[in-house]
């Protein structure tokens, strides 16, 4: 089979998912890759899980979604979706890079339902999977001065630990493209702090 | 008194049932109960175990005698009248209080006479204009009482208001309440509360009113068909019947007519007479010159002896061939809640001698 | 991917594009000149793009206020010789049938084209329908792609054949090819001026008469289906055994064929039109082969036409084994025909079929739930932090726990559907299409000879008022029905995607005009209309009980910026929980606002069981500083 990168980005809706995965689509267009992505829309974004699939190719365009088990990359921006997504997408050969701020069901608020223990979030994933980066990227975007650029964070951030095939540059190309003028400049600063922090290889 | 049970106890025993008297200590205390006009109702269950809101409800569990000795240190010896120290006639010598209020303007004047002597920074009463829906009212003026004089027919959930008055910062109320506010007054003031949520420590004077029955705030509706949408001026309820005046003259009905609108809550009554206020209030049924005052507790005597010192009240023995008649009224009252369907109702913890009491009637 | 990439005049360049903006694209490239539509996922961005271009390429679009006046609208443009096309999803659809059956017998003039996009696994809508049946049903031919560039191909020639056949053309995607992206060639755009070349003049009518040229039309179609080969085929030619897909199941069987190594045993066979089937075509290639496993979404509809018209060919065709969803071949965890499909329940079905091994790709990590034991809690949707429909459910379940007589809610569709779930406090009883509810609560609300004595009330959005809910209005007034319809207007179309209507001061052209005034037309009904705020929770839920006391029917608007539109505009004004002051566990409170108000933006410590705010998603709307017993959570003004 052909060379083929499988990416997830999961998350909880109104994270900015569907902009990093559209981002992670573009760069790898501009590395050389052709793209497909899927995203989950409309309701789904009210706060309920949500996935995005990108699936990098060189030859023969495949179908959006990606099969169980055959995640290589996943972004995680929040850990029990993170955690969730790997039980059905992940294998031994994934890596991950998670965002470690947690985001409450509205169940959870309730006292109806439990989120599960952190730390045995994280190191289920760490035994499960062949890499880990964490990072709060939610307070890094904070600095950054809007949560909202969270998104860009965590792409920085997958940029950095260079298991992608996909360089600073093409990120950058892809950003230019995609963000207009005046929040081209803070998306930027949001990557370049994402990268900051997997550049040393901090892993778990 | 300790902590009872959740709201689910509440719900289950005194809202679903249709017990509830719309005294308003449950609304403002929790902020799960709110009220419409006269219906206090849960918006939203909560989930705590061991809650406030039943313990102050006068229709969740109460111990009669032990509310006795929490206000008063010990039993009752009349059964019909509860614990007091005196009963009188009394009437305000202000003229304004006396014609304004319903009778002869005892409470207006008493509470007056307190806010002047800075004994109280605020009364918590029913006020509303004639005829028309009461609301609850936190009177500081004279201006304010006499506006909140005059009696109301229907259930206010008055005490809603000292909730608010006691987190406005107020911190010496008088509350002037029918017999079950009165009651709940005092079941939550029986609380060593910390926390400072609770009204606990910031009741001064608690004054009741007689009452026998409160009406449903439909009666409004039909008090307005009645009169043709005249503007009403004043509304009275003796033995005998209605009695309502207008702007354009004088109607009468019978009592029969209103009592389809008596609340089934009042039927569980069990203390027409405020038997736990430091005062309680009401008519002679006889002598609209007058007001029946009884006086139960110290702080009750005090304030009394003192206005009557200063001229603020006039005061004579209640007439002894009448107090028969009350206690007979009460007693009626008391031994048909007992009687009725062969059982106690479910709030009510009698002891033995508190039961014997009333049945065999009086002391 | 973007409307950059939609806009450009750069032929022959490869750009990321969604199904949406393809097919967008492709009908720009076939010059198309005049777009109508109601907003409805998974099409909504399909006229959002184009109305971003309207300049640029000289097009005319509009948000109609519903998918039937919309379909009028864009077959007027046709009649008159404009190239049109009209967007729905399947529930908009099943609202223009009538029209769209009689437009099949009367046809078009220039090209006319409805995309409509099916939402498999109903993601954003509140059932799956597959939507073939009903084109079929009124006759019109189906087109459909399978990625973006194909949406995009497909579509400009609908355009061609609509034309040519004078009958509109449905191209249908599914979800997985609407909010798909992927590459597209682009190809030259025509900046053409529509204007109109000719007096209109002839009559278009349906009339039974019609219906034998009707046949007739589709009949040569089917012909033109085979001639044109509007099929692709992938793998072996000689194949006995075939998977026919249509849509992104094509893709699906692919991949699965060549995970479990059967790509050059097995062919697909992907249909571009789906109906008629091109069955000249079909024989020579099906002749000779022995299986076939059919992949579509969402009912077995082609399946149900090949079958059937295999049964007629058996002497061209012998007998062929079948598999798919009719016969259970073809499922996935809830069952054929439930849910979407992928490529994971491809290899279940094929692996089954074929008697092979279905290979794990997962390992060990499909146990990494365990270390947490088992499960993960699901994550029920909410209302985003500061919605006014929070509030507003706040305001009605309270009110009618006062009222105390059984009261209950009547829905309707946008996000304030949501109101059926946890996060509206389960107040909401029914969902079923647009303008519904209030269509049941007058029908409730005339159940008074039959001693019905529940108050009801019915909630609708602002933009399903414009929808449907006028008509029901009249009725109701005519009728005299007993209800309380309140209004929720957050000012747009919010789910799906902010899209204006008729109350907001801008159209589709971007172009200001003046807003409609929702209270003065229900007034000129002569039905009672107010309006609250719905942050004014305890205003608001006595406005309610008034209301409920009163006869007839009646209208509260309860009217608040949808919030995600007030955060893009404003900075949010900053709020704290003053962690002394506040209850938390205790009685009093019982973490009333995170618990029991449940914005996702009111957080609970765990250690300490008091309250705070989440920054990152608090919108600074003060509701729940309002809710607080104990006046423990301040806003902060003007940051």
């Amino acid at each position: 089979m052909e060379e083929r990168i499988n990416i997830i980005v999961s998350g909880v809706g109104g994270q900015g998912n569907v902009l990093a995965s559209q981002m992670m689509a573009l760069a790898g267009v501009a590395a050389g890759y052709g793209a497909v992505e899927a995203e989950t829309f409309g309701a789904s974004q009210r706060g309920g899980s949500v996935m995005s699939h990108v699936r990098l190719y060189k030859v023969d365009s495949p179908g959006p979604l990606i099969p169980e088990g055959k995640a290589d990359v996943v972004l995680g921006f929040e850990p029990m979706e993170t955690l969730r997504i790997l039980s059905r997408y992940g294998n031994p050969s994934t890596k991950v890079v998670v965002n470690t701020r947690p985001v409450y069901p509205i169940g959870v608020l309730a006292g109806e339902q439990i989120y599960p223990d952190m730390t045995k979030i994280l190191e289920s994933i760490e035994q499960h999977v062949a890499q880990i980066y964490t990072l709060n990227a939610t307070e890094i975007a904070l600095t950054a001065g809007n949560p909202v650029v969270a998104n860009m964070v965590m792409v920085g951030a997958v940029c950095g630990t260079g298991i992608l095939p996909i360089k600073e540059e093409h990120f950058l190309l892809a950003m230019k493209d995609y963000f207009a003028e005046k929040i081209l400049a803070i998306n930027e600063k949001a990557f370049r702090l994402g990268m900051d922090c997997t550049n040393d290889a901090a892993m778990v | 008194m300790e902590y009872e049970q959740s709201s689910k106890r509440l719900q289950q025993e005194v809202m679903a049932p249709g017990w509830c008297t719309s005294c308003g200590m449950c609304v403002g205390i929790c902020p799960y109960i709110k009220n419409y006009k006269e219906t206090s109702a849960f918006i939203h269950q909560c989930q705590v175990d061991e809650g406030k809101c039943y313990a102050v409800c006068p229709r969740g569990k109460t111990n009669w005698s032990q509310i006795d000795h929490a206000v008063f240190g010990k039993d009752r010896e009349d059964h019909a009248l509860g614990n007091f120290q005196s009963i009188l006639f009394a009437r305000a010598t202000d003229k304004v209080f006396a014609a304004k209020g319903q009778y002869a303007g005892v409470t207006s004047a008493v509470l007056g006479y307190a806010i002047n002597k800075g004994q109280i920074d605020g009364a918590v009463v029913t006020g509303g204009a004639p005829g028309k829906l009461p609301e609850p009212v936190l009177a500081q003026t004279r201006d304010d009482l006499l506006g909140a004089a005059g009696s109301k027919y229907s259930a206010a959930p008055t005490l809603s208001r000292l909730n608010q008055a006691a987190k406005e910062g107020y911190n010496h109320l008088a509350v002037v309440g029918r017999p079950c506010q009165v009651l709940a007054a005092r079941k939550m003031q029986s609380f060593t509360d910390d926390r400072g949520d609770l009204p606990v420590g910031k009741i001064a004077l608690t004054i009741g009113l007689f009452c026998f029955w409160a009406l449903d705030a439909d009666f409004y509706q039909f008090l307005a068909e009645k009169t043709n949408n005249e503007q009403i001026r004043s509304l009275d309820i003796p033995v005998d019947g209605m009695v309502v005046v207008t702007d354009k003259g004088q109607y009468k009905w019978p009592v029969e007519e209103v009592r389809s609108f008596i609340r089934p809550a009042c039927e569980q009554c069990f203390d027409p007479t405020s038997e736990f206020a430091d005062l309680s209030i009401g008519s002679t049924e006889f002598d609209n010159m007058w007001n029946t005052l009884v006086v139960r507790t110290d702080r009750g005597k005090e304030l009394v002896d003192s206005a009557v010192g200063e001229s603020i009240l006039e005061v004579k023995e209640y007439p002894q061939n009448h107090i028969p008649l009350l206690r007979q009224a009460v007693l009626n009252k008391k031994q048909r809640v007992l009687k009725e369907r062969n059982s106690i109702p479910n709030y009510l913890v009698l002891n033995e001698a508190y039961r014997k009491g009333v049945l065999e009637g009086g002391n | 991917m973007s409307l950059a990439n939609v806009k450009l005049e750069t032929p022959g360049k490869k750009v990321m594009l969604t199904g949406n903006e393809a097919v967008a694209r492709g009908a720009i490239e076939a010059g198309m000149k005049y777009a109508a539509s109601y907003p409805g996922s998974p099409t909504s961005e399909v006229l959002d793009i184009l109305g971003s271009v309207t300049a640029q390429f000289g097009l005319y679009v509009e948000w109609s206020t519903n998918e039937k006046i919309a379909s009028e609208a864009a077959a007027a443009a046709s009649f008159a010789g404009v190239r049109s096309l009209t967007i729905m999803k399947p529930d908009g659809m099943n609202v223009a049938l009538d029209f769209l059956t009689s437009l099949a017998y009367s046809g078009v003039n220039a090209g006319m084209v409805i995309m409509v996009g099916d939402d498999p696994s109903a993601h954003s809508s509140i059932k799956e329908e597959d939507s073939r049946h009903l084109s079929k049903l009124s006759r019109l031919p189906i087109l459909e792609p399978f990625n973006s560039q194909e949406a995009k191909d497909l579509t400009s020639k609908a355009f061609e054949l609509s034309e040519a056949l004078r009958l509109p053309v449905v191209v249908r995607l599914v979800t997985r090819v609407c909010h798909a992206t992927s590459l597209v060639n682009l190809g030259e755009t025509e900046h053409v001026k529509g204007a109109i070349k000719a007096a209109y003049n002839e009559p278009i009518l349906c009339r039974p008469q019609v219906h034998p040229d009707l046949e007739e039309k589709i009949f040569k179609i089917a012909q033109w289906a085979s001639q044109q080969e509007m099929w692709q085929y992938f793998g072996p030619e000689d194949a006995d055994s075939l998977v026919i897909a249509s849509g992104p199941c094509t893709l699906y069987a692919k991949e699965a064929l060549e995970i479990l190594g059967l790509q050059d045993k097995m062919g697909v066979l992907s249909l571009k039109m789906t109906w008629p089937l091109p069955e000249q075509g079909l024989i020579n290639l099906l002749a000779n082969r022995k299986e076939i496993i059919f992949a579509e979404e969402i009912d077995p509809f082609i399946e149900e036409n090949i079958t059937s018209f295999a049964a007629y060919h058996t002497d061209q065709l012998g007998v062929i084994k079948f598999y798919g969803k009719r016969n259970g071949y073809v499922k996935g965890p809830l069952g054929a025909g439930i849910g979407e499909l992928n490529t994971d329940i491809m290899i279940d079905s094929i692996a089954e079929i074929k008697g092979l091994e279905r290979p794990d790709f997962c390992g060990s990590t499909a146990q990494c739930l365990s270390a947490v034991g088992g499960s993960l809690p699901e994550r029920d949707r909410a209302f985003c932090p500061g919605c006014p429909h929070r509030a507003s459910y706040w305001v009605l379940k309270s009110a009618l726990a006062l009222e105390g007589n059984d009261g209950f809610v009547l829905g309707d569709i946008g996000c304030y559907a949501m109101g059926r779930g946890r996060t509206g406090y389960y107040t909401v009883k029914s969902v079923h299409s647009m303008g519904s509810g209030i269509g049941l609560a007058h029908g409730f609300g005339t159940l008074q000879n039959f001693d019905f004595t529940q108050p009801i009330i019915a909630v609708v959005g602002d933009s399903t008022f414009y929808h449907a809910v006028v008509p029901a209005l009249i009725n109701a007034k005519h009728n005299n029905g007993q209800f309380l319809c309140v209004i929720l207007d957050n000012s747009t179309t919010a789910m799906t995607g902010h899209q204006p209507h008729p109350g907001t001061a801008v159209n589709a052209l971007g172009l200001e005009v003046p807003a409609m005034n929702m209270e003065n037309m229900i007034s000129g009904l002569g039905i009672k209309v107010e309006v609250a705020d719905p942050y004014d929770i305890n205003a608001s839920r006595d406005h309610v009980l008034e209301l409920l006391t009163q006869s007839g029917p009646k209208v509260l608007i309860l009217r608040r910026e949808c919030s995600l539109v007030v955060s893009k505009k404003e900075k949010p004004r900053r709020v704290t929980v003053n962690q002394e002051k506040c209850i938390g566990k205790d009685c009093g409170c019982n973490n009333l606002c995170s618990r029991a108000f449940g914005c996702p933006a009111n957080i609970i410590d765990l250690e300490t069981g008091k309250g705070r705010i989440d920054e990152a998603l608090c919108v600074g709307c003060g509701v729940c500083a309002s809710l607080c017993p104990a006046g423990a959570i301040t806003v902060e003004e003007g940051v």
